[in-house]
């Protein structure tokens, strides 16, 4: 209970704006830093490799063990890809992760890369699993 | 008359200080936060990079003792003529590494050969420290 007169004219105050503040910035940069799962169109066994860059606003394309092709996770064919990267011309710069199973032949990646070749997306990143050390 | 008066009397100062409690917008957001922390993907995949050459790029005059030259097979690499495993792969890129001067290796890959095959022969070559590389699909 406050009694004295000087008690009296102390507020009380309470620590919920800065936390409002704290909670509401700590959201922005979670917002901010996380990365969605990109598009898999396919769940394929990936090859091991000692991995070097991490991937980050790529162009999704994957191949599946029989050979179909994903672009962004849609089902594509090599003509459907090739209008895409038409359409894409502005976005040369990005990079394109290939996702392929390991058992793939590469008959069909020497085909995809032919395309991205010939679209002029010339940086590639062939997505792979950590090597386990024999 | 008397009840108009009252009614239009002139309200007193509020001496009350107004405030903005700001406790439901705190819950909120840390509401928000713990969806998006438990939600949130941080799988940020990796592979192995590969700059493909353009199409216009011209033609490159190397001296051949530079060029490495690695045949992928299914189920190991032919090395001038010479069938390796993957850790006599990696002796030999080492060695030929400290004998020549920016070499290059190139990659000679067929079409029924896995894809994993190329993926560890590029894994290998950048594990040597290689990195001029050059992919030629033998048809």
């Amino acid at each position: 209970m406050l009694t004295s007169p000087f008690l009296k004219k102390l507020r009380s105050f309470s620590l919920g704006a800065s936390a409002a503040d704290m909670a509401m910035l700590l959201l922005v940069f979670f917002m901010a830093t996380t990365s969605t799962e990109p598009p898999k169109g396919v769940t394929v066994e990936l090859p091991q490799a000692v991995t070097q860059g991490a991937e980050q606003d790529s162009i999704y394309i994957s191949i599946s063990k029989e050979g179909a092709l994903y672009f962004d996770g849609k089902e594509s064919s090599i003509d459907d890809i090739k209008d895409q990267l038409a359409i894409r011309q502005n976005e040369k710069d990005r990079i394109v992760s290939i996702t392929a199973d390991k058992d793939l032949q590469y008959a069909v990646v020497a085909n995809v890369m032919n395309v991205l070749r010939q679209y002029d997306f010339l940086n590639v990143v062939f997505i792979s699993q950590p090597r386990e050390e024999q | 008359m008397y009840w108009l008066l009252r009614k239009h009397k002139p309200q007193q100062k509020q001496s009350r200080l107004i405030e903005f409690d700001t406790t439901p917008i705190a819950d909120l957001s840390f509401n928000l936060l713990i969806f998006f922390i438990v939600t949130a993907s941080f799988i940020i995949r990796q592979g192995v990079f590969l700059s493909l050459p353009s199409l216009s790029a011209g033609t490159v005059k190397v001296d051949a003792a530079q060029v490495i030259e690695i045949y992928p097979q299914n189920n190991g690499f032919i090395v001038e003529g010479k069938p390796l495993d993957r850790k006599q792969l990696l002796q030999y890129l080492a060695l030929k590494k400290s004998q020549i001067n920016e070499p290059i290796s190139i990659i000679h890959m067929k079409p029924d050969i896995k894809y994993e095959r190329l993926v560890d022969t590029l894994s290998a070559i950048r594990e040597s420290g290689l990195s001029k590389i050059s992919l030629k699909y033998n048809e």
